[in-house]
């Protein structure tokens, strides 16, 4: 399959989830079927990471920002599958249920990071010109950095005071939050290299790892005005959920789509 | 066509237009001490070194070997 085609994938399992998520609105189906569709595309992410992983040696650069990637995917699904039954830890508190599950959601959103930002400063260890020149740079950074305060930020605050307060267990999503910023951050750097790439076949994995940071984002934006699976509400921030997992397993497919190429043409 | 086209035309379809004229470009004067248009054949096996950094990065160290030994035969 080319990768164009690839890339229709994350917007149609999106039009798919919304038609079903409004069609069971309301029943008792809504729950189980978000939290399940959760688990899956946990673990198409983790597919793509590993694809992406098997097209490097080791050593390689990018083997090992995919394979933070994927080992952080791998960790947040753990924190999933212990927040369900039969174990149905709590995911807030000081219980050392609760720490072990907020632990993860902490290790993972760190890999994340890691990871994209391995990605995210590939340009420079390559030593490739950017498409702008140092004021479109900065541009581009200070819009991404408007964009993360103003979505993330608000959240940051919050639970900054709720730790000032001498409230620990606000530290983890304290922790979250920030690593929240940081990785929006990142995005100016993934968009500029994608920009810089466009129209050769290693543009793909930067603009949909660029597309999932984004779609992250909106989550996080959605997830303040609109918390999943309010009661009787519609689960938005799970469509932006799935949207940004699923450019990452297109992203890793894309990834050895094009070092594949390279080795069969070569 | 020259030498310098001819190597960005091999680089073009996985890294872009764009990027294979400037890595090209950047490596020939940095690199060789000669504009883009002033490559020769002699140049072409340190022409070849000095993108290997970059495209390690981009593709991995094998299909980055892979790449430029092709270069390097097919460039005439």
């Amino acid at each position: 399959m080319r990768i164009r085609r690839l890339t229709l994938f994350p917007l149609l399992y999106a039009v798919v989830f919304v038609g079903v998520a409004l069609w069971l609105s309301g029943g008792d189906a809504l729950r189980p079927f978000v939290r399940g569709q959760l688990i899956l595309v946990r673990l198409l992410a983790i597919a793509g990471c590993f694809a992406a992983v098997s097209a490097f040696e080791r050593g390689d650069h990018l083997r090992r920002a995919w394979l933070l990637l994927g080992v952080s995917t791998i960790l947040v699904l753990a924190r999933d599958l212990l927040r369900l039954p039969p174990f149905a830890l709590p995911g807030s508190g000081v219980s050392a249920g609760a720490l072990v599950v907020s632990g993860l959601g902490v290790l993972s959103n760190v890999g994340l990071l890691a990871g994209i930002w391995l990605l995210a400063r590939a340009w420079r260890v390559a030593a490739i010109s950017l498409p702008v020149g140092r004021g479109g740079v900065v541009g581009v950074t200070l819009v991404a950095a408007v964009l993360a305060l103003l979505v993330a930020g608000p959240s940051a605050l919050q639970h900054a005071r709720e730790v000032a307060a001498g409230d620990l267990s606000a530290l983890i999503l304290l922790v979250s939050a920030v690593v929240d910023i940081l990785s929006l951050l990142l995005l100016a750097p993934l968009f500029l290299t994608t920009l810089a790439l466009r129209g050769g076949l290693f543009a793909w994995p930067w603009g949909l790892v660029t597309a999932s940071v984004l779609a992250w984002l909106l989550y996080d934006g959605a997830a303040a005005v609109a918390p999943s699976l309010a009661p009787g509400g519609f689960p938005l921030p799970d469509v932006f959920r799935g949207l940004a997992e699923n450019c990452v397993f297109v992203a890793g497919l894309a990834q050895k789509r094009a070092v594949d190429q390279v080795r069969r043409t070569a | 066509m020259s030498i310098s086209e001819q190597v960005s035309a091999r680089l073009a379809p996985y890294l872009g237009e764009f990027n294979a004229q400037v890595w090209v470009k950047t490596v020939a004067e940095r690199k060789l001490g000669v504009p883009a248009e002033g490559l020769t054949l002699e140049h072409i096996s340190r022409l070849v070194e000095g993108l290997r950094p970059s495209l390690n990065t981009f593709m991995g160290r094998a299909a980055a070997a892979q790449l430029l030994k092709k270069i390097g035969r097919e460039v005439h």
